[in-house]
Formats: C-alpha cells, sequence, structure tokens
C-alpha cells in the first residue's frame, strides 16, 4: 500500500503530465474527459507505486505507459458506445483468434472468447455500477496482449479446475499417497540430500529456477521457453547445460559438508529409491506405447480442453 | 540435454510461491519484456514456483507470425555470423569478378591501343598529305625535274583531297613525260623510291611507289579502287578522321599501297591522254574512296583494303611484278595488319645500334634500319640535288655514308610511328613499329639536317622536335614531311 505521500507524489507528477499524456490518449474522440482522465492516471500510478519507488520512477512508469489503450480500457468499461465501437473493431476479431490459439479447438475458444467478452463488457453489476474487467487495464501492456493474458488466465483456471480432480484420482490410482507435496520422512540421507538440493536450488537466480521449472517440471520446450523470457532458443540450451552441471556440483559438496564422504553423496544422489520408481516409470511409459499413466494424462487433457 | 536428478525436480516442485499470482497487467508486461528488472525479478521467482502462472506465461505469448509486435527473439542485427558468411561470399565473389574484368580490359587495351595508333597514323599521314598541298605549289617552281616524281607521288596521295591536288596533277602532267622517263631512270636505279622524307616541302608519302608509271599505277588502282572501296564499308564505321582531305589522305594511302603492289610493273609509259584520263578517273574515283574510307574504321580499314587490294590488284593488272623490294613491299602491307596488335619497346644499344623488344624487355631484337629501308641512290640523289651546288657532293657523300647503318643515339616511339636519330644527321622514320623503314632528311631554306641528333620528342605522330649537336633544333608538324629549323 503506497503512502499519502506517495499519492500526492503521484498526483503532482500527474498534473505535471497531464497534458502531455492527455494528447497522446486521444480522448476526446472516445468521450473521457481530461479530468477523469487524470483520475484513471493517479489510481493507476498509486497501485502501481510502493513506499520506495522514486519520483523519477514514478515519472518514467507514466511516460511509458500506453494511455491512449488505457484511455480506450477505460472508456468502454465507463460504457461509452463510441469506445466499444473503436474496441469491437480492433480486438474482437484478435479475442477470438487468440482464444482459438489458447483452447486449440473451435468450441472450446468459442466459449472462452464469449465469456470473457461478457466479463469485458460488464454484464454484472455492482453497488449499479457496472463491473467490467477492463477496469484492471492499467495500460503497462499492450491491450492485446492483456486480452491474450486474460484468456490464459481463464483457460488455465478451468484447467486448473479440471486438473485438479484428475490429479487426485490419477493418485489415488497409482497408490501415492493423496496428501504428496511434502517429501516423506526419509532416512538421514535423503534429508541431507534434499537440503542440499535446496540449498543449491536457492542459490540459483530467479530466471534459472524458472527455467529448470519450466523444462524439467512443465517439459516445455527449449524455443517457448526461450520465447517466454525474449531470448534465444540456444541460449536456453545452454543455461541449462550449466545448471545440470553446476547444481550436480553443487549439491556434491553440500552433501559432503553435511558428513557425507564423496563416494557416498554421489551414490545418494545417483542411487535413490524415489529416483527409481520413478526411473522405471519413466522407462516403462517409454518404452510401451501408452501406459496407464499417460492415458489418464491425455483423457483429462481432452475432457477439459471439452469443458 | 541433460538431466538433473529426479529428487532436484521434487524440490524444484516442493517450492511454494511467495506471493500472489501477479496481475494480467504485470504478466503482460512480462511477456511484452517492458517490466523493470526488480520487478521482472520479482515475478520470474513467483513464475518458478507456479506452474499455473507459468501456464498462464505461456499461452499469453503472441503467436510466432505476429511476434513483431511482441518479440520475443531479439534482433539480432546484421553482424551475426550468418549473415555475415553470406556478406564474405558475396564480397569475394565480386572481388574475384573485378579482377577478372581488369584483366580482360588490360589485355584489350593494349590491341586498342595500337589500333588507335595506327588509325593515328593514318590520320596523320592524310593530314601530312593535305597539308603541304599548297607546299607543293609553292617549291613546285623552284623544284628541279627530279623532285617531280615526288610531288607526283604526292600528288598520288593526296589527290582527290583538294582542288590543288587536281591543279598540281595537271602540272604535273605536263611535265609527266620527262618526269616519267626520270622515273624511270629511278626505278631502273633503284628499286624502291618509297619513304622518300625530308624534301623541301616535299611531302612524299612513304609508299609512294618506286616511281615508274604512276599514271599506269594510277590506272591500276582506279581498277582496283571499287573492290577497295566495296571492301571499306565493311569495316567498322569508327570513323575519327576527318572528312575531306584526311579521306582522301588516306585513299591516297591506300592507293600508295596499292601502287606498291604493282609497283614493279614496267609497264610502258601511257601517253598524256591516257594519263589525263587516268588522272580524272584517280579523281573520281579517289573521291569516291575519299568517302568510303570516311567511313572506315581505323585500323582495320587499311587492312582489310590493303590485303583486298592486293588481291584485285593481282587479278586485275595482269602482270604483277612486284617491284624489286618484294617481300618487304608486300611485307609493309601485311605487317601493318599485323602492327595494331603487336607494339614492340625501343631502345638503343651501348653500341649505338637501335633495338626493339616485343616481349616487354625480356629479350631484345637489332633492327637494321636500312635492311628495308626505302632509301635509295635516286632519291639520295634528289635529295642531294636540294643542295647548294657545291655543297652537293660533299652532302651526297654524307648521305651515302649515312646509308650504312648509322651509330644511333636516341629512339623515340608512338604506338607504330617510330623516329629514330644518330650520328651525321642520320634521321629514321618507321610508321610499323620498325619493319620498314625511311630516312629522313630534314631540310628547310637549302640546308640540311647535320650534326648528331640528340634528341628526339614528338608528341604526336605530326610533331616531332629534333635537337642536334650542332646546335640545331629542327621541328615538324606533318610527321616528317617537311620540317623547320629553328
Amino acid at each position: 500500500m503506497s503512502s499519502t505521500k506517495q499519492n500526492s507524489a503521484v498526483q503532482s507528477i500527474v498534473n505535471d503530465l497531464l497534458v502531455e499524456l492527455h494528447a497522446r490518449s486521444g480522448c476526446e474522440k472516445i468521450g473521457l474527459t481530461r479530468e477523469s482522465f487524470a483520475v484513471i492516471l493517479c489510481e493507476v500510478g498509486t497501485k502501481h507505486a510502493t513506499a520506495t519507488t522514486s519520483e523519477t520512477e514514478i515519472r518514467s512508469f507514466f511516460l511509458t505507459l500506453r494511455v491512449d489503450e488505457l484511455a480506450l480500457a477505460r472508456a468502454c468499461a465507463g460504457g461509452n458506445n463510441s469506445a466499444w465501437e473503436i474496441f469491437l473493431t480492433r480486438y474482437r476479431e484478435k479475442l477470438y483468434l487468440s482464444a482459438l490459439r489458447i483452447a486449440r479447438e473451435d468450441s472450446a475458444a468459442r466459449d472462452l472468447a464469449d465469456t470473457l467478452y461478457a466479463d469485458l463488457y460488464g454484464t454484472s453489476t455492482r453497488d449499479g455500477q457496472r463491473v467490467s474487467k477492463l477496469s484492471s487495464y492499467t495500460g503497462r501492456g499492450s491491450l492485446e496482449g492483456w486480452l491474450r493474458t486474460v484468456l490464459a488466465q481463464e483457460y488455465v483456471n478451468r484447467y486448473r479446475r479440471t486438473k485438479r480432480l484428475v490429479s487426485l484420482d490419477e493418485e489415488s490410482e497409482d497408490g501415492v499417497q493423496f496428501c504428496a507435496p511434502d517429501p516423506e520422512p526419509a532416512p538421514a540421507a535423503d534429508t541431507r540430500l534434499e537440503q542440499a538440493t535446496d540449498e543449491a536450488l536457492a542459490l540459483l537466480s530467479a530466471e534459472d529456477r524458472m527455467v529448470l521449472s519450466a523444462y524439467y517440471l512443465d517439459e516445455r520446450t527449449l524455443a517457448e521457453i526461450a520465447r517466454m523470457l525474449g531470448v534465444h532458443e540456444s541460449t536456453i540450451s545452454r543455461k541449462l547445460d550449466k545448471l545440470a552441471k553446476a547444481l550436480r556440483k553443487q549439491i556434491l559438496g553440500n552433501l559432503v559438508r553435511r558428513g557425507m564422504s564423496r563416494r557416498q553423496a554421489e551414490e545418494s544422489m545417483d542411487v535413490d529409491v524415489r529416483d527409481l520408481q520413478v526411473n522405471i516409470k519413466r522407462t516403462l511409459t517409454q518404452e510401451s506405447s501408452p501406459p496407464a499413466f499417460s492415458e489418464k494424462r491425455a483423457e483429462a487433457r481432452v475432457r477439459e480442453g471439452s469443458g | 540435454m541433460p538431466n538433473v536428478p529426479n529428487f532436484v525436480r521434487e524440490r524444484l516442485k516442493a517450492a511454494e510461491p511467495t506471493a500472489g499470482h501477479p496481475d494480467a497487467d504485470v504478466l503482460t508486461a512480462f511477456v511484452e519484456q517492458s517490466l523493470r528488472s526488480v520487478e521482472r525479478a520479482r515475478v520470474l521467482d513467483h513464475l518458478a514456483r507456479c506452474a499455473d502462472c507459468r501456464d498462464v506465461v505461456a499461452l499469453a505469448l503472441p503467436a510466432t507470425e505476429d511476434a513483431g509486435a511482441v518479440t520475443l527473439v531479439p534482433h539480432r542485427g546484421w553482424l551475426t555470423w550468418p549473415t555475415l558468411r553470406w556478406a564474405f561470399v558475396a564480397a569475394g565473389i565480386m572481388v574475384i569478378a573485378s579482377f577478372g574484368v581488369m584483366r580482360y580490359r588490360e589485355s584489350a587495351q593494349p590491341e586498342q591501343l595500337s589500333r588507335y595508333a595506327a588509325q593515328k597514323v593514318e590520320v596523320a599521314r592524310e593530314s601530312r598529305a593535305s597539308a603541304p598541298v599548297s607546299a607543293v605549289a609553292r617549291p613546285e617552281t623552284k623544284r628541279d625535274k627530279a623532285l617531280v616524281p615526288s610531288a607526283r607521288s604526292e600528288a598520288d596521295t593526296k589527290s582527290g583531297a583538294a582542288v590543288e591536288p587536281k591543279q598540281l596533277v595537271d602540272t604535273e602532267l605536263a611535265s609527266a613525260q620527262p618526269a616519267t622517263k626520270q622515273m624511270d631512270r629511278l626505278s631502273s636505279q633503284q628499286p624502291s623510291a618509297n619513304d622518300f622524307h625530308g624534301s623541301v616541302g616535299g611531302p612524299i608519302k612513304r609508299q609512294i611507289s618506286n616511281g615508274p608509271n604512276p599514271p599506269a599505277q594510277w590506272q591500276q588502282q582506279n581498277a582496283q579502287l571499287p573492290p577497295v572501296r566495296m571492301i571499306a564499308p565493311a569495316a567498322p564505321p569508327a570513323a575519327t578522321a576527318p572528312q575531306g582531305a584526311n579521306a582522301g589522305a588516306n585513299t591516297g594511302n591506300l592507293s600508295q599501297a596499292v601502287t606498291v603492289e604493282v609497283a614493279g610493273e614496267a609497264k610502258p609509259v601511257a601517253t598524256e591522254a591516257q594519263d589525263q584520263n587516268s588522272q580524272a578517273q584517280l579523281q573520281s574515283s579517289d573521291s569516291q574512296e575519299r568517302s568510303a574510307y570516311s567511313t572506315v574504321g581505323k585500323a582495320k580499314a587499311p587492312v582489310n583494303v590493303e590485303t583486298a587490294s592486293a588481291a584485285p590488284a593481282t587479278d586485275a593488272a595482269g602482270q604483277q611484278e612486284l617491284p624489286r623490294q618484294d617481300g618487304n613491299i608486300n611485307g609493309r602491307n601485311f605487317v601493318l595488319a599485323t602492327t595494331p596488335a603487336l607494339l614492340p619497346r625501343w631502345t638503343i644499344s651501348a653500341t649505338g645500334s637501335l633495338q626493339r623488344s616485343f616481349d616487354q624487355g625480356s629479350t631484345w631484337q637489332d633492327v637494321d634500319v636500312n635492311a628495308n629501308s626505302a632509301l635509295s641512290m635516286s632519291s639520295l640523289e634528289a635529295f642531294a640535288k636540294t643542295s647548294r651546288a657545291r655543297e652537293k657532293d660533299s652532302n651526297k657523300k654524307a648521305l651515302k655514308a649515312a646509308v650504312a647503318t648509322p651509330t644511333f643515339r636516341v629512339v623515340t616511339a608512338l604506338g607504330s610511328e617510330v623516329w629514330a636519330g644518330g650520328s651525321a644527321g642520320a634521321l629514321y622514320h618507321s610508321a610499323d613499329a620498325g619493319s620498314h623503314w625511311t630516312r629522313v632528311f630534314p631540310s628547310a631554306a637549302g640546308t640540311n639536317l647535320s650534326g648528331d641528333v640528340l634528341s628526339l620528342e614528338f608528341s604526336d605522330p605530326q610533331h616531332g622536335r629534333i635537337t642536334t649537336s650542332t646546335p640545331e633544333t629542327w621541328t615538324t608538324a606533318d610527321e616528317g614531311q617537311t620540317w623547320q629549323k629553328q
């Protein structure tokens, strides 16, 4: 929460930059008054600014805002018809196409797009006021990108719900304990291994960890991860190589520091009961054609896709 | 890709999101790379722990087609290796191509140069022929009979150039008979009267025949001209030779050549009437030829004409007795054909002999200016007679002495035009890069060039300057036809 001091700072900066920002926003065409716009800017600014944000940062924040799209979105949220016309002309087609890309299936995409459109238009009301999702758009990213993100969030939420259900079923069938996120109390070696691993992971940067997670947990492709981070695919490839080697070395060192001998440490790293299990499973799934595990996963995907 | 141990995966999965999920705005800004570093790190940390948000980010990525708006792959710029690689290849190809073009041009250029030089020679000859037309008229009165042949020969060449030659010819016709007789004498004495240079104002073409029967020869020429004319237009039309006089002179040259072909003929002298006819014919045919040659290309035309004229000359004339200097004359024609392509370098050896090299100086061959010399005793005598009587004999002796291979001191060459000067006023000129030489006797106002030739400067084939040891300075503006003493 930003302090009052920050609020007044934001206010003054808004006043400073209002003329310029207003000129760029094209408010007149969409029926947004300058005063309303100023209010909007202040709200956005205060939402973003923290106690530690400097004035220069606030100023640069405002200057990099996409004020024209912000004005359009807020005018639409306010129910301005001319704004809506513009919005529909520009974004309706794109909305549907993005939904299609996300859902990968026509009916699901249409459903997704229509749901979002209703949310954007503000079919629901609260305290007599139209509640539009467009009010939460603050102009930090492009409106088109924001629409895509919202679609993706909606889609993931749906999938998440479905996924949760499926994964529970799966786990119960596989015999794994139901509430499994916490590791089982394991022999000392395991604990030490866990600790050593956590330590090693903690040393990595957020980006490194994100890459590791995306690659090993989500099993995303190098290209996808590269696009997410805005780097070249080869960068991700090199990073993963380096990380894997560094991680192994680091964990080994941590284990040794925890009292294991080197040989012991290597053994515990290479031979882990759970690893064996998972390895066998993995081997089995690779060799044979769709085993139960993957089948279930595939079924779940289809289910949630049509849902 | 390397695999991490599964316990690592487990630990990764176990990480819980620290704060709440970032809202759509922030995620969008993250995808579009517009977050500041601090905020971006925070989002990344959340993403490392939150699979759902990772899913959202992955799904919210723009389609690869319209990645321009949200470029996740940074622009590599022009200096990346793949682009540079092809740039290098292209540059290499261009370098090789330009080398090839340059080499081709270099090899083509000497040919062009020599061709151009030969053309210039032709032009020079033409202008030389036309220039002293008036000069011819003047000394006509002073000239001795002996000079008539030369004048007539000159008229041969210059015929058609202007009205004057015509007059000159007519004038000469009056003395045709005696002159003819004289020429007979000359021809009997000395085979070649060609290339008799340096008479007083007497521009004699080098290719002047040995003397016998100019009218008859002209008749021959006339007969031969049509074929020549036919050939000429076939030659490349790049005519830079000025029209009129030059063309006429060019014609004259060629008729000279033609004349040379039939030079050796010992045909009976035509009667005056015949002469007149032939003269008239010559005029008309020359004018025709002139027009033909006005379109003549440079080196090619003379070549074509000459070689062609050789044939018709043979046919038409019937008795194709080549002059006594047979090979030379013929050779000259053919040499002219080859000269454009092969211009030698010139030097004077330590012993004073003239040398030339056809391989840019690797090997040198001695050149004997007298081997193909057009100098004849008759011309010597003629020349001698220009001097004052009392000097006549001494000059004659000097000249005779000089007929022996002189000691050269200086040589200059402009394309295939070569001038060599040496001791005792020896001055030789070749128009065909040294295959045939003419002794030149600069003479003006009754005096001859004497002394050793110390320097030769020819800025172009027409204009030259000689410095001697006397010391004297002689200049010419008509390729050595006439000289002025400074």
